[in-house]
């Protein structure tokens, strides 16, 4: 009884303290400039990018070799996408709202990848100079 | 038999924590995390005996077993005074320092003594018996003590990025040990618990070492919007 108290308990908080730790990626991340050489080479016009743009943002980061030591932190963010696609399928027909954020957080999950191409890419470029 | 993935998890967990320990040696902030820098350390000694102790006797030998148990009641405990250093941290302002480290001593004692009572009474491996308990207690306990510091990162607003992806990433790691813990206690022998639990070991020496890698001392930002309610 007291194991399945520990464990129910314990599955909740890591569920809030990984999403929370995953919002906190994404916002660190939302601040970083990307260079206009990344934004041409991804046909892109601004920085902002929708939900749709991130499997492929991430593919383009995951294919530049030079890591720079993100690669885990791609991944928690992949799974953090999933949840809110997942999250979308379930509640959004039946709430807007939820509609609504889920998109903002797919995009700001689409904002972490392009950042971490444009890391990945200058330093890339360093490398070579 | 272990895997190639299980055997790339126990190079993260030897590689990632010593690049943390360096990174803060070059930086110049190791005395800034002590604490963390000093989990760890231990962290990648301990994950590399652990190596050499599997490489010798094998992964279900009884040697194997007691050194990962007590070496896991070790880290848990260097974890545990981790969490202290992050309440410094973010109550410095405070000057609450004295008190904390009283009652998180007086915290720590009161749990072994529990985790004593609660074992007393197996006589045959007590000390083995005791060092699991001691562990899976202190887990728990850390788990409460990340979240009452994560209310307390909220209410005071505490916006330093690299000090809330810190708290968060802790937190994550005890909730997911705790979880672990509970989850074998209620179905021993189960393999995925070993992985999973590889896995967790692995996730806190590389989300800290990306926090100190990609954050900056002076980055900040805005608690209330890392909070799960919020609309951004």
């Amino acid at each position: 009884m007291i194991a399945i108290l520990i464990l129910l308990v314990s599955v909740g908080a890591l569920v809030q303290f990984f999403l929370s730790y995953v919002r906190s990626l994404l916002l660190a991340s939302a601040q970083q400039t990307i260079s206009p050489l990344v934004l041409e080479t991804c046909s892109l016009d601004s920085p902002d990018v929708s939900a749709g743009d991130f499997h492929r943002l991430r593919l383009r980061a995951q294919l530049c070799t030079n890591r720079d030591g993100d690669g885990s932190a791609l991944l928690a963010i992949g799974v953090y996408f999933n949840i809110v696609a997942l999250l979308r399928l379930a509640c959004g027909p039946l709430v807007p709202q939820v509609s609504h954020w889920s998109e903002l957080q797919q995009a700001a999950c689409a904002r972490f990848a392009l950042a971490a191409l444009d890391r990945r890419v200058a330093i890339r470029a360093s490398a070579s100079s | 038999m272990l895997s190639p993935l299980d055997y790339i998890l126990w190079a993260i967990g030897i590689l990632a924590p010593l690049y943390v320990c360096g990174h803060a040696l070059v930086r110049g902030h190791f005395h800034r995390y002590v604490a963390l820098n000093l989990f760890m350390l231990a962290s990648a000694l301990l994950s590399a005996g652990r190596f050499v102790v599997f490489a010798r006797y094998g992964f279900t030998s009884l040697e194997y077993l007691y050194f990962y148990y007590y070496s896991d009641c070790l880290l848990t405990i260097l974890l545990y005074f981790s969490i202290l250093d992050l309440y410094q941290q973010v109550f410095s302002a405070m000057g609450v320092a004295r008190y904390m480290r009283i009652g998180s001593i007086l915290l720590l004692a009161s749990t072994a003594a529990i985790s004593f009572q609660i074992v007393r009474d197996h006589l045959e491996h007590l000390t083995g018996r005791f060092v699991v308990e001691l562990s899976r207690n202190l887990y728990f306990i850390g788990l409460v003590l990340t979240y009452l510091l994560w209310f307390g990162v909220m209410q005071l607003k505490e916006s330093r990025t690299r000090l809330v992806q810190l708290v968060l990433a802790t937190g994550v790691c005890f909730a997911g040990f705790s979880a672990l813990y509970a989850f074998r206690l209620m179905y021993p022998g189960l393999g995925i618990v070993t992985f999973l639990t590889s896995v967790m070991g692995s996730f806190l020496p590389l989300a800290w070492a990306y926090t100190f890698t990609r954050i900056p001392e002076e980055a900040r930002l805005v608690p209330a919007w890392v909070a799960l309610g919020s609309r951004r």
